[in-house]
């Protein structure tokens, strides 16, 4: 019986362990083989690190004369500095507080360095904006609970030199106005990935069929068609000319007629685009060349006698007699300039004298001596299809504005309209529209694309030019823009003052006085707003900058125009220093 | 056992007498060798554990090289971005020393005089 109970028993045993060995199998073919797909899952998740690698921003260039290229937009890392008060440990914080205050400076958050007692908190910010070699100080001084996240901030070498071209960065990474949102795609690159299997310490390991690493694809580097120094020197100029006229605001662009380049484009006030948060007005972020149309006033008046000579209505030596006033349906419209009253005017003294009543007689010319539908329609399809007035020039800056044109059938006041026009009232365009289409008209009628961007920078850090792109021939027949650009020289030609500040080089170049409508009246009779626009060439005749100046709130003597008190004497500024830059000849 | 041998031996003989010719053949004065180290089923058993154990400490071995790569690679990339961020910031030290608000501030800049009288050879 005993041996019968003790083998049962070894039995029952073995039975027993075989079950518990079954379970244990049962469920290890559970786990692995039925849950595999769930404990895989938690394992990667556990062991597999996914990182995105921040592509780097691409950055702006600009070439000077002599083919120097400078940085005007750079990139660099910088670290902001944070701590965990549960991991500090008490002995510690003093030794933080103080390592902190002698590296970081200025940039030390001291106000959250009581937080530092705060065990609830496990994110302090200690510093921001700390450069690299400041955190490697506290990186080597691996204080326990301190860690740096690394950050990319926008650089500007030359300061707050072409701020509203440029536009800014947001904290967020996102380009704002200028080039920088308009170009925002291509400058911020593609993020890449780095997938791995990391030990216990995050570090990757090299084996694992989980291994991805994607390369980030930066972005694109631009080299600009700014000038360097004639962008600092506009700027300059343009400051000195408003202080001048006790002006606040004003505008300079200045592009190569032959290629649509924009060399120079300034506006003021201006501002710091590092401390883009510190201004008050947001108005300082916009480009006022792309962005505000306006009333450009007599600088209008090239492009109306350059359509009236191009349809064949007025010749170059055709006179008109000026009577100093006309009436055009109830509205009496006069020149500012009288003493020529009474005269027989020929087509380059309308423009010399800027006479209203000479640009009102050129549009009556296109309508056979009336302004009729006929002239309305001329005039209109010349500003809106050959000088593009109503339509965008795609310059790269972000926000661009349109100009505004009465259409030539509008049953309402089309031909008092239409007369103001010729002079450049009644009608709003862009500094960008005016100097581009005025562009066209002195380089032998090709419209080019107005651009900011001379080209990029390839892989091997040499700059891939972008071509000149032709958007329309024939916006003037070649023999009206040589007499057009030829009449704007003889103004200043004829003049003395000018004529000893160009001193024989090659400059042409017509004033403008814009009234405004005085927002208590509802009618004109504001400031006024000053431009001019003309060119500067060399000696063989060839303009090879257009140059428009803007100067809105101007305050010159009675008797002068801002257009030929303030703005005109800025232009000169510019276009002396071009020459002697550029080493023009005569 | 020892019949099987037998058995083994007299069959090898009885295939290499169908190659011969003529009482003479290929291989008719081979002797075969037999070792006298005997082993046993333990033996063999301990001796393929033995060589998984070597195999399986082989691969550990490698894997372990391996992944010791990869904190190498870990160390090399770290200089490699501080040495990229100190090349950068002097990319920017280097950028700012040539900005033309420097150039314009510099001693030599501001020493600079106005000529009194300039004339110009014509």
């Amino acid at each position: 019986m005993e041996e019968k109970s003790t083998k049962s028993r070894a039995q029952w045993l073995t039975i027993g362990l075989f079950l518990v060995l079954i379970i244990f199998v049962v469920r290890l073919f559970y786990i692995q083989v039925i849950e595999y797909d769930k404990y895989a899952a938690q394992a990667d998740q556990m062991q597999i690190s996914k990182r995105t690698i921040n592509p780097t921003r691409g950055e702006f260039f600009v070439l000077d004369k002599d083919g120097i290229l400078s940085p005007l937009v750079l990139n660099q890392t910088v670290y902001t500095v944070f701590a965990d008060p549960t991991q500090i440990g008490d002995g510690n914080i003093e030794k933080i507080r103080n390592l902190i205050q002698d590296v970081a400076g200025g940039q030390a958050i001291t106000s959250n360095f009581e937080k530092l007692n705060d065990t609830a908190m496990q994110y302090v910010v200690l510093a921001r904006q700390v450069t690299h070699t400041q955190a490697e100080k506290i990186r080597d001084a691996n204080l326990k609970g301190v860690g740096l996240q690394a950050t990319s901030r926008r650089v500007y070498p030359e300061g707050s030199l072409a701020a509203q071209v440029l536009g800014f960065v947001n904290v967020d990474g996102e380009g704002q106005y200028g080039l920088e949102q308009f170009l925002n795609k291509e400058l911020a690159g593609e993020p890449g990935v780095l997938q791995s299997v990391t030990d216990v310490r995050h570090i990757p390991l090299t084996i694992g069929v989980h291994d991805v690493s994607i390369p980030a694809k930066n972005g694109t580097n631009y080299v600009l068609s700014i000038d360097r120094a004639v962008q600092a020197h506009v700027e300059h100029s343009l400051a000195d000319g408003l202080k001048r006229v006790s002006a606040t605001k004003g505008s300079i662009v200045i592009m190569e007629v032959d290629t649509g380049r924009v060399i120079a484009m300034a506006n003021l006030p201006s501002y710091d685009p590092a401390n883009y948060n510190k201004v008050d007005d947001s108005a300082v972020f916009q480009n006022t060349i792309t962005m505000w149309p306006y009333e450009p006033g007599s600088v209008i008046k090239p492009f109306t006698i350059g359509a009236a000579m191009d349809t064949g209505s007025i010749g170059r030596y055709s006179t008109f007699h000026n009577t100093g006033c006309v009436m055009v349906a109830d509205a009496k419209i006069c020149n500012l300039y009288r003493q020529v009253d009474g005269e027989t005017i020929d087509v380059a003294n309308i423009l010399r004298y800027s006479l209203n009543t000479g640009a009102i007689w050129a549009l009556e010319q296109m309508g056979g001596g009336d302004i009729n539908l006929i002239a309305r329609q001329r005039l209109y399809n010349y500003f809106a299809d050959n000088y593009r007035f109503t339509e965008k020039t795609n310059i790269e800056s972000t926000g661009e504005a349109v100009g505004l044109m009465m259409k030539p059938d509008n049953p309402n006041g089309a031909r008092v309209t239409y007369s103001n026009m010729t002079f450049g009232q009644g009608m709003n365009v862009t500094m960008i529209q005016v100097v581009a289409a005025f562009a066209a008209t002195i380089n032998g009628g090709t419209y080019y694309q107005p651009t900011l961007i001379l080209g990029t920078i390839n892989k091997n850090g040499k700059l891939v030019e972008q071509k000149p792109k032709v958007i329309a021939n024939g916006v003037l027949k070649t023999e009206t823009s040589k007499n057009l650009k030829e009449m704007l020289r003889a103004i200043r030609a004829g003049s003395v003052s000018m004529s000893q500040i160009d001193r024989g080089y090659y400059v042409g170049g017509k004033s403008g006085t814009a009234e405004t409508i005085d927002p208590a009246t509802g009618k004109y009779g504001g400031p006024t707003i000053g431009s001019y626009l003309g060119f500067v060439g060399d000696e063989t005749g060839n303009p090879k900058y257009a140059i428009m100046v803007r100067v809105d709130d101007g305050h010159v003597a009675a008797g002068s125009t801002t257009g030929s008190a303030a703005a005109q004497p800025i232009f000169d500024a510019i276009s002396r220093f071009i020459i002697e830059y550029e080493g023009v000849t005569k | 056992m020892t019949q099987n041998r037998q058995q083994f031996v007299s069959t090898r003989k009885r295939q290499l007498a169908t190659v011969s010719v003529g009482g003479w053949g290929r291989n008719q004065n081979l002797t075969a060798f037999t070792s006298g180290i005997r082993l046993g089923p333990i033996t063999n058993v301990v001796l393929i554990v033995l060589l998984v154990a070597f195999l399986g400490l082989l691969y550990l071995t490698q894997l372990t090289k391996t992944s010791t790569f990869g904190y190498e690679m870990n160390q090399i990339n770290i200089e490699k971005s501080q040495l990229a961020a100190e090349q950068n910031d002097l990319k920017l030290e280097n950028a700012r020393l040539q900005s033309l608000m420097h150039v314009q501030d510099s001693t030599v800049a501001t020493t600079m005089t106005t000529p009194v009288d300039t004339n110009h050879v014509e």
